[in-house]
């Protein structure tokens, strides 16, 4: 009985057994007897992140960064700095920052860009806000399509089984930057005549799009194996022995057990999904000037390494933390909703 | 000259992070401020000046290997397709035309005679019939000696449609009216050998008969359409792989977008060549190296790199790092014959206050430290260059280089026109766009930028129709004087469906009829005459806001001995050039 803990609670009895240590743990006043209390799998989830101290720090960087990101037409009223303001004046007859560590003073607490005098905090902040909402949606989006074809495959058996298995590998062999390179500049020209620019929210929609459509594949594969893996389990007999339909034993029986490798794969995806985005900006499909971006700042400045360094160290560090927090946040996850991974 | 694609793309540099951060930068880059050199073009029938050898460099020693980095392998070699300032200079090692620039870095710019002994014969007075003499005594790479019949075989194979890239100015003029190759469309599948109007009396004398007057023959006879190519040795499309050699080194490898080696041509004799040197004993030039690769290895100058230079302008990551002692010694700088120009489509922008108010309001100083500031260029208020013989600087609106916001205001009336911004999607294209972008909207305008891709920018907006208000365009002369500027990109009567290069398509009957008014002028009056029309241009009509004059800034490694940037060419030469011991 290895599974015990991952079939939703049927007798809390058998679950109380298991949350014994927790309670244990917790801070409980001691001298009264231990009272049974009933938790369900996600409840020792929390409890177990919450306790980890990884866990915490990383979730706090991201809180942090969404907060800044959010908050960043604030941050603009407070200084003054519009992202796209130039401070020309600020720089030298090469076209970099004067002053110290890359023009930084009190009215530019990063300092400026060398060539165009923005403002770096300014643009950081922007860019984040850019950037974060481009990779959580599309990560989202390709999760949400993932997780639907998955189950239906895992489910189906048969020909609906191959018939995705056949889309999936469809998709995998398709290049995505072609693909990019080809439908996003159409469907501009489909919606903006040769004399309006594209509506930023429009390129944003459009990148999330392409993201969504091509990055579902692993989510899809990973969640189909889990399926087929859970679907003759005895927990999901017992389901339909005692008379449940398709719908709940999906929803309430399979998908619960699978949660922990559809998060890590999530958290894996927003990191990458910042990358790719920043590649799209270079070949002039992703988020074009004026609008901040995060990803086209990273490799604008990466140039400058050695002539102003500051200017990529700040969105360097900046994307730095942000992954590696993604990264450990999904560790974390993985780790509390799946103990038997650490042992 | 076709406007220079400069490579713009920052890219990676592989030095560490080095301390650079330690220390304020200064408001001065700590370069020297550039010189403004004018231009003293000038023609000349000295013996002196004619007669082969080149005088000797001070210090300079024979032997050793040349290296030139590129970023990108020529696209033309063959004489009569050569366009483009890197490939005419690395062509000029290859073969010889009947004239050519003779420089010693010191701003003198003679043009000579190269293959012939003068820079030609004005044989009437009137610049309709042209003569020139061969040298006695060049051979090519086989020993065969040239013959006049070569070059008029040259310029006969530059009407082929397949070989149509080069400059075609003595092609025109052979066949005024209509398309240069209309009527004569080569030597080849049955055509005559020769155009008509050019005769080779013997061996050694070759004269051109034009309709029209055209003084400017010497300059155009510089072009490498005038390098002589043998009917036997023409290989046409394939001669770009292997021109056959009269100047003093021929092709010894050449494998395309990978290497080109030269070594010494053991039959070209010094003493026939009054403009170059060839002290090194081979050249080899690579390609296909990043910008900012080039620019870090000659700023790092290891062993292997010591006797290298690059045609390609450092870029501006790489430019706070070439001031250092060591460094700053092998800048090589200065003004081209580029101008850039913010061009405004005339057909679209017809209120002339909106174009003037647009001379008022760009920020030109914002535009160049995109690029790297004073290493790119220095703002500029004329049409022409001032390296154009006879330049005259003015400025007709006198607005500070960081734009004028009440005079905008003031033309402006209140309107808020909205623009279209079209450039180039390179990196550095798109953030100078974006500073113009911002500059505009402060300034009162409505600016919608549109990105096209690099490689077919220039097409793009060289369409009549095309959908623009408003782009950012280089233009060169091909010889120093105003007749390779004014007419090819403000005379309207010249603007076709595609391919202008009239960019603002300015059509006025003023500027056609004053064109053709200079151009009858006499040889000695035209410069001042093309300066008079250029402020006039500016005046009347504000087709285009001046932004900035073009410059270079290139390094060569410690080794390379005379390198100094070429007037003529806007690149380091490498007529003089050595490599020390």
């Amino acid at each position: 009985m290895s599974d015990l803990s991952h079939p939703p609670p049927r007798t809390p009895a058998a679950d109380a057994t298991i949350s014994v240590p927790e309670i244990q743990a917790g801070p409980e006043p001691a001298g009264r007897a231990a009272e049974f209390v009933g938790r369900s799998p996600n409840q020792l989830a929390w409890l177990r992140l919450k306790r980890d101290r990884t866990a915490r720090a990383s979730a706090l960087t991201l809180l942090v960064a969404a907060v800044v990101a959010l908050g960043a037409p604030l941050l603009g009223r407070l200084t003054g700095i519009d992202p796209t303001d130039k401070f020309v004046d600020r720089l030298n007859d090469f076209g970099m920052p004067i002053g110290y560590a890359g023009g930084i003073s009190s009215d530019h607490w990063l300092g400026l860009e060398p060539g165009s005098g923005r403002d770096i905090l300014m643009q950081l902040v922007y860019g984040l806000r850019t950037s974060l909402f481009i990779a959580f949606t599309s990560a989202l989006l390709a999760s949400c399509i993932g997780v639907a074809v998955g189950v239906l495959a895992g489910w189906a058996r048969g020909w609906l089984d191959s018939l995705v298995n056949w889309l999936i590998d469809l998709t995998l062999a398709f290049p995505f930057l072609i693909f990019a390179l080809a439908v996003i500049p159409i469907l501009q020209d489909r919606f903006y005549s040769d004399r309006e620019a594209p509506s930023p929210a429009f390129r944003v929609a459009l990148i999330v799009a392409t993201f969504g459509l091509f990055s579902w594949t692993y989510t899809a594969r990973l969640v189909r194996g889990q399926v087929i893996s859970l679907r003759e389990r005895e927990f999901v007999d017992a389901a339909r022995a005692a008379g449940a339909g398709t719908a709940h034993i999906l929803l309430r029986q399979l998908l619960p057990n699978i949660w922990a490798p559809i998060l890590v794969t999530v958290s894996l995806m927003v990191p990458q999904f910042i990358a790719i985005e920043a590649a799209l900006a270079f070949v002039n499909i992703g988020v074009t000037e004026p609008t901040p971006d995060l990803g086209r700042m990273i490799f604008n400045s990466i140039g400058y390494v050695a002539s102003d360094p500051w200017y990529t160290l700040f969105p360097g560090l900046t994307i730095f933390l942000l992954v590696l927090a993604f990264n450990l946040l999904g560790d974390a996850l993985r780790d509390s909703l799946d103990p038997r991974s650490t042992r | 000259m076709r406007a220079r694609t400069r490579t713009l793309t920052g890219v990676l540099a592989a030095a560490a992070l080095a301390a650079a951060g330690c220390n304020p930068t200064p408001d001065d880059s700590g370069g020297d401020d550039q010189k403004t050199k004018t231009q003293s073009g000038s023609i000349s029938y000295e013996a002196a000046d004619n007669q082969g050898p080149a005088k000797p460099v001070d210090g300079a020693s024979r032997g050793g290997t040349l290296t030139v980095m590129q970023p990108a392998d020529f696209e033309h070699l063959d004489p009569a397709r050569n366009y483009v300032n890197v490939q005419q200079v690395a062509g000029g090692m290859l073969y010889r035309p009947l004239n050519g620039y003779k420089e010693d870095g010191t701003g003198k710019l003679l043009l000579v005679g190269d293959l012939a002994t003068n820079p030609g014969k004005d044989v009437d007075g009137d610049c309709k019939v042209w003569e020139f003499t061969l040298r006695d005594g060049v051979r090519y790479e086989d020993g065969t000696p040239v013959s006049s019949k070569d070059v008029a075989h040259g310029i006969a194979r530059s009407f082929a449609a397949n070989l149509n890239e080069g400059p075609h100015y003595i092609q025109q003029w052979l066949y005024p009216g209509g398309a240069y190759n209309a009527t004569y469309k080569g030597p080849y599948d049955g055509g005559k050998p020769v155009p008509d109007g050019v005769t080779t009396p013997d061996d050694r004398t070759i004269r051109f008969t034009f309709p029209q007057p055209h003084c400017d023959m010497p300059y155009a006879a510089a072009l490498p359409t005038s390098a002589p190519v043998p009917a036997a040795k023409d290989t046409r499309a394939n001669y770009d792989l292997r021109p056959f050699s009269s100047g003093p080194y021929r092709v010894k490898s050449y494998q395309r977008d990978v290497s080109l080696e030269l070594e010494r041509n053991p039959n070209w004799d010094p003493a026939t060549d009054p403009l170059r040197n060839a002290y090194p004993d081979t050249v080899r030039m690579t390609f296909g190296l990043e910008q900012a690769q080039i620019a870090e290895r000659l700023v790092a100058d290891g062993p292997a790199d010591q006797a290298a230079l690059s045609w390609s302008d450092v870029p501006p990551s790489v430019l706070p790092r070439t001031t250092g002692a060591g460094v700053a010694d092998r800048v090589v700088r200065g003004p081209t014959q580029y101008n850039w120009v913010l061009s405004i489509n005339t057909q679209r922008v017809t209120d002339l206050s909106v174009r003037r108010a647009l001379n008022y309001a760009v920020d030109k100083d914002a535009l160049l430290k995109v690029l790297g500031g004073q290493a790119a260029g220095t703002p500029a208020t004329t049409l022409m260059s001032p390296t154009t013989a006879g330049f005259v600087p003015y400025d007709v609106f006198n607005a500070p280089v960081t734009g004028d916001k009440a005079k905008t205001a003031e033309l402006l009336a209140g309107k808020r026109p909205k623009l279209v911004l079209a450039h180039s999607s390179l990196e550095l294209r798109t953030q100078q766009a974006e500073a113009l972008r911002k500059n505009l909207t402060d300034m009162g305008f409505d600016i919608v930028m549109k990105p096209i891709d690099n490689s077919s920018y220039y097409d793009e907006v060289g369409r009549k129709d095309n959908p623009y208000d408003l782009y950012l365009t280089g233009w060169g002369s091909d010889w120093p004087t105003g007749s390779t500027v004014i007419p090819p990109v403000y005379d309207g009567r010249e603007i076709v469906a595609e391919g202008n290069q009239n960019l603002s398509y300015l059509n006025e009957a003023s500027v056609g009829a004053e064109i053709d008014r200079v151009r009858a002028l006499p040889a000695a009056e035209q410069d001042a005459g093309w300066m008079a029309l250029d402020r006039m241009i500016m005046e009347k009509y504000a087709p285009v806001v001046p932004c900035y004059y073009d410059a270079t800034y290139e390094l060569h490694g410690s080794k390379v001995g005379n390198a100094f940037l070429s007037d003529a060419f806007g690149i380091i030469s490498l007529n003089g050039i050595y490599v020390k011991k």
